[in-house]
């Protein structure tokens, strides 16, 4: 077992980590950023080192400091979090080169998934549903214009190099092919180097199920239950569910025997994490896999009582899965909400600044995992995600009676915050009936955000005086 | 100046706050001044040193870096600290064996290196920010500095 690591990350992900390695008597060194030396982090970890100034790339993501750091303070292995370098499969090379145990799949698996056309391409030759599209990359408007034709409009053209929704375009039909293939071309150029593009067909406002899938270096894999992340805003997730109660039996065991066919067929090791869009048939098709940890690992954490942290050191270190897949079990229903500093009512703009009040809430099958403190300043460098909040519950409806309850104890002043448009989520029908897909919060934000803002209206003239000013 | 109980709380807190080890304000003849002794560094109570790591010969890889916490190296007025620009292993000659850039008391002009850091086999010359002299040398030859860690001291001309 690790005696020392390196947390190559911040905030809520490296208290996570800092904590299941103090636990597992590993001692950490926290590499950090100027910016966050006064982090929550830097003061718990057992040793820390500042590593660049503010500016991600010449901090969090300067693999020359954060490898020099690694081996100046003697650790055995680096822990990359998500985000930032989690899946730079150069820089898990580089760590392996110098010594250094990656702590998630190796530098190869990294490259393969990483590389979203070849991905499909494997999936495919494993039999795992994939999205209707091109054989490999498309050269050229007309090229795509004939895959188009066959597959059916509207279609998407996305970058191979590409992630985080760039580097893509829909076309709806013919006439947008060939304006669509040029932009998302020049924009994967422009963010990856590499225009190359592959075609799929569109598949309209779908659910987003993943799979929990753990590896380790003896050929075990198993999957750990699915997530439900349909709750998004501009592509990026808000709230995360598990188990997805819009499946049934027989679609849940065909998802979990894809992800499993597709861990398999990348000989996976480490936690990773298979992508799939349900459409509104109730078919399903593999988008990617994410070679990493995730954000919502812990709505898995909840539903299968497995520390998925835990067991990334544990195989990082050579040790076996500490469990067989009959033991997995998913138990009750817990739900995710991502806390952001942002506020809705301004288009969601993010929102820096120093937390002068906090108070977080607690109780059965309530667990909030963040860095924050009374006074510590929330960054404009970062993203803007502060805290997660997860409940567990027997049920589903248990689960967001809880959450509403945490969600109003939830108390975070000096910076505005998502916390009431969450609350207002908790409440609305759809969400509560599981009627919702990827397009939901893209439809119904407005309202959602005008109802909060409209409740606070004050009435008389002096209100209104005012209101007008 | 007319200060009232609250201006009072106000500046105390800030004082303290601050890294500052005076403060004093005058204005028509009424002066307020703070003063404190600040502790010196941190690597006293900083990191758990790590028993089987330390070497007998302290070189380049093998050195062990003191784990100071940012925050508690409080006495650097920040008119003479120097500050490393970026993480990486500190040397202070060009080579090892070779005279040293600077020693205390030698004369810097702007511009001038005072040392290198190396990460990963890239060396970085550390120049000089203004014209000085050197003070005292903080940063030891051949161990890790995490950015903006003070590297020296340089007394302004």
């Amino acid at each position: 077992m690790f005696r020392k690591i390196l947390i190559a990350n911040r905030g809520e992900i490296a208290m996570r980590i800092i904590r299941c390695c103090h636990e597992m008597g590993i001692d950490t060194v926290l590499a950090y950023s100027w910016e966050d030396r006064d982090s929550m982090a830097v003061s718990f970890s057992t040793e820390a080192v500042c590593i660049g100034p503010a500016p991600a790339a010449q901090s969090y993501l300067n693999q020359d400091a954060l490898i020099s750091a690694a081996k100046a303070y003697h650790c055995e292995a680096v822990h990359p979090g998500y985000g930032f370098l989690s899946e730079n499969a150069d820089f898990a090379e580089a760590c392996e080169k110098n010594g250094l145990v990656w702590i998630g799949p190796t530098a190869d698996m990294i490259r393969q998934m990483g590389d979203k056309q070849s991905a499909r391409t494997l999936m495919k030759k494993n039999g795992v549903p994939v999205v209707p599209g091109s054989d490999g990359l498309v050269a050229d408007p007309k090229e795509a214009a004939l895959v188009a034709e066959k597959v059916g409009y509207p279609v998407l053209l996305k970058a191979t190099a590409g992630g985080g929704g760039r580097g893509m375009r829909v076309a709806a039909d013919a006439d947008e092919l060939e304006d669509a293939f040029r932009e998302a071309s020049a924009e994967a150029d422009a963010a990856f180097g590499d225009g190359s593009l592959y075609l799929e067909k569109l598949i309209v406002n779908p659910r987003h199920i993943e799979v929990q899938i753990m590896g380790d270096s003896q050929g075990h894999i198993c999957t750990l239950g699915e997530r439900d992340c349909s709750m998004q805003r501009r592509n990026q997730k808000l709230i995360e569910e598990s188990p997805a109660r819009c499946l049934n039996a027989r679609q849940r065991t065909a998802l979990y025997k894809a992800a499993l066919r597709a861990a398999k067929a990348a000989h996976y090791m480490s936690a990773g994490t298979v992508e799939f869009v349900l459409d509104h048939s109730g078919q399903f098709y593999f988008i990617e896999m994410n070679t990493r940890i995730q954000v919502e690992h812990s709505v898995t954490e909840m539903v299968t009582g497995i520390d998925l942290i835990r067991e990334q050191i544990r195989v990082a270190s050579g040790l076996p899965l500490s469990f067989k897949q009959s033991d997995v079990k998913l138990q009750g229903h817990a739900i995710e909400c991502r806390i952001n500093a942002e506020n809705p009512e301004k288009n969601f703009a993010p929102c820096p600044g120093t937390i002068s009040f906090l108070h977080m809430p607690a109780g059965f099958g309530v667990r909030v995992e963040n860095a924050l403190y009374p006074g510590c300043r929330v960054s404009p460098y970062y993203d803007s995600m502060i805290a997660k909040l997860i409940v567990h519950a027997p049920g589903r409806l248990a689960a967001i009676r809880k959450m509403r309850v945490a969600l109003e104890e939830m108390t975070v002043e000096g910076i505005d915050t998502n916390i009431n448009f969450l609350y207002l989520l908790m409440f609305n029908r759809d969400y509560m009936m599981g009627n919702f897909d990827t397009s939901f919060l893209a439809k119904d934000t407005s309202t959602l955000v005008r109802w909060d803002e409209e409740s606070r209206k004050k009435f008389g003239r002096k209100a209104e005086r005012k209101d007008r000013a | 100046m007319n200060l009232t109980r609250d201006d009072i709380s106000y500046l105390i807190r800030e004082f303290g706050e601050s890294d500052l080890s005076e403060m004093k304000i005058t204005d028509e003849g009424t002066t307020f001044e703070l003063k404190r002794k600040i502790e010196r560094g941190a690597a006293a109570n900083a990191a758990a040193v790590q028993p089987a790591e330390t070497p007998v010969h302290p070189g380049p890889d093998a050195a062990s870096p003191e784990a100071a916490r940012p925050s508690e190296a409080k006495d650097d007025s920040s008119d003479e600290a120097v500050r490393a620009p970026l993480a990486g292993v500190f040397y202070r000659a060009s080579k090892p064996g070779a005279v040293p850039y600077v020693e205390p008391g030698k004369h810097v002009e702007k511009g001038d290196i005072i040392g290198l850091i190396e990460a990963m086999k890239m060396m970085s010359e550390v120049p000089a920010p203004y014209a000085g002299t050197v003070k005292e040398i903080r940063a030891e030859d051949g161990v890790f500095t995490g950015y903006n860690d003070v590297l020296m001291t340089i007394v302004r001309d």
